[in-house]
């Protein structure tokens, strides 16, 4: 129809929880790299970054979007 | 080498002979060959202290070998520096793989009993100051040419000169023990045959004290290091035999390890990159996720710790 507004129908993309242990020492280095502050907040946040930010250093053909 | 120090003791070990040598905080040990070609086996103790001594295995963390700049570490729980390598002639090929060789393994391959043993000559060095062949340790070995491959050690030619030395600072009181080691006549650790070393103590001046408690506070500063103060207990025991106290209950660091659930959220993208490495770096995808975060910290944020050098310096 002539009104309708133009939406961006590309899909939302599919996201997957992955459930990652860390003791109370593991959970430490988490803290240093939260009051740095680079690589988000929350613990899953800092994790995944931190991922992500290996891959693009070890595995730049892995097509991880900066 | 050190500039011209005095010395303040100066003493040429004989064949199968050691001595033990207090060497106090500032001071430098110098251990030179006379002859040539002599393999030296080193013990050190806190002086103050019998029960703190250099720990091999600990240095060895670091590498195969001693060379310039590295500390002669003692043992957990303080693993304090105790010496600093300042100088070493490149004839002087150190090694922290092998253990003093003693008697009962000379008497086994040669089948010649009375052969002097690493323990033999460090007891009667270490007998002076109240110690005993149980006291002896792994040694730091000087001029030893030691390689190895699949099966073990080996030994090959000693390549010590004449007159090449190796200087330690103390960094605390210390008992130094350097001995002529053992079995050098009938191997290539001293060429099949027994030489004499000299040993100088060389009284410390305003640099060499100024520079030992530098580094004394550069390595002894960590929240972690342990004093007798923190022991469970600190008393030494006396008794050989072992009985367990029935009162006595352990207190681990941080025990018990608790887990805790961490969801990390990531796009199917995402999570498809990761995939090419299940199996090789985790069994599950949180095992995978935790390894990739590791690997990450350890290659980006770990930092050298004790280890103040610089290896590409020491291997130039």
């Amino acid at each position: 129809m002539a009104d309708s507004k133009i939406v961006d129908d590309a899909p939302a993309p599919r996201m997957a929880t992955v459930t990652v242990q860390f003791d109370q020492q593991q959970r430490r280095l988490l803290d240093f790299l939260r009051a740095e502050g680079t690589f988000g907040h929350e613990d899953g946040e800092i994790i995944r970054n931190v991922v992500l930010d290996y891959l693009r250093q070890k595995h730049p053909d892995a097509g991880v979007k900066k | 080498m050190t500039a011209v120090r005095k010395s303040r003791i100066d003493v040429v070990l004989e064949p199968v002979s050691g001595k033990a040598i207090p060497v106090m905080k500032g001071e430098t040990l110098r251990i030179s060959l006379v002859e040539g070609a002599q393999h030296i086996e080193f013990n050190c103790f806190n002086l103050n202290d019998h029960k703190e001594y250099m720990s091999a295995g600990h240095m060895r963390r670091e590498s195969f070998r001693a060379g310039p700049e590295r500390m002669v570490w003692s043992n957990p729980p303080r693993y304090r520096p105790m010496m600093k390598i300042v100088a070493m002639s490149p004839s002087c090929c150190s090694d922290l793989l092998v253990a003093g060789g003693v008697s009962r393994m000379l008497e086994a391959q040669f089948g010649i009993d009375g052969l002097s043993g690493f323990d033999d000559t460090m007891a009667q060095a270490l007998g002076e100051y109240g110690l005993t062949a149980e006291d002896t340790h792994d040694p730091l070995n000087l001029w030893l040419n030691t390689e190895w491959d699949h099966v073990g050690t080996f030994v090959t030619a000693n390549s010590g000169k004449a007159g090449d030395a190796v200087e330690m600072l103390a960094l605390m009181d210390v008992l130094a023990v350097p001995a002529i080691a053992a079995g050098a006549n009938f191997s290539l650790s001293g060429n099949f045959s027994y030489k004499p070393v000299r040993v100088e103590v060389l009284e410390a001046d305003g640099a060499s004290r100024e520079q030992a408690e530098r580094e004394w506070q550069a390595n002894t500063r960590l929240k972690t290091q342990r004093t007798v103060d923190d022991y469970k207990l600190k008393t030494i025991r006396t008794e050989r035999t072992l009985a367990p106290a029935e009162s006595y209950q352990p207190d681990y660091v941080n025990f018990p390890i608790e887990l805790t659930d961490i969801d990390v959220l990531f796009s199917s993208e995402e999570l498809q990159s990761i995939w090419p490495l299940r199996g090789r770096m985790g069994a599950t995808d949180g095992e995978l996720v935790r390894t990739l975060f590791f690997h990450w910290y350890v290659e980006n944020r770990k930092k050298h710790g004790l280890r103040l050098y610089s290896p590409q310096k020491l291997h130039a």
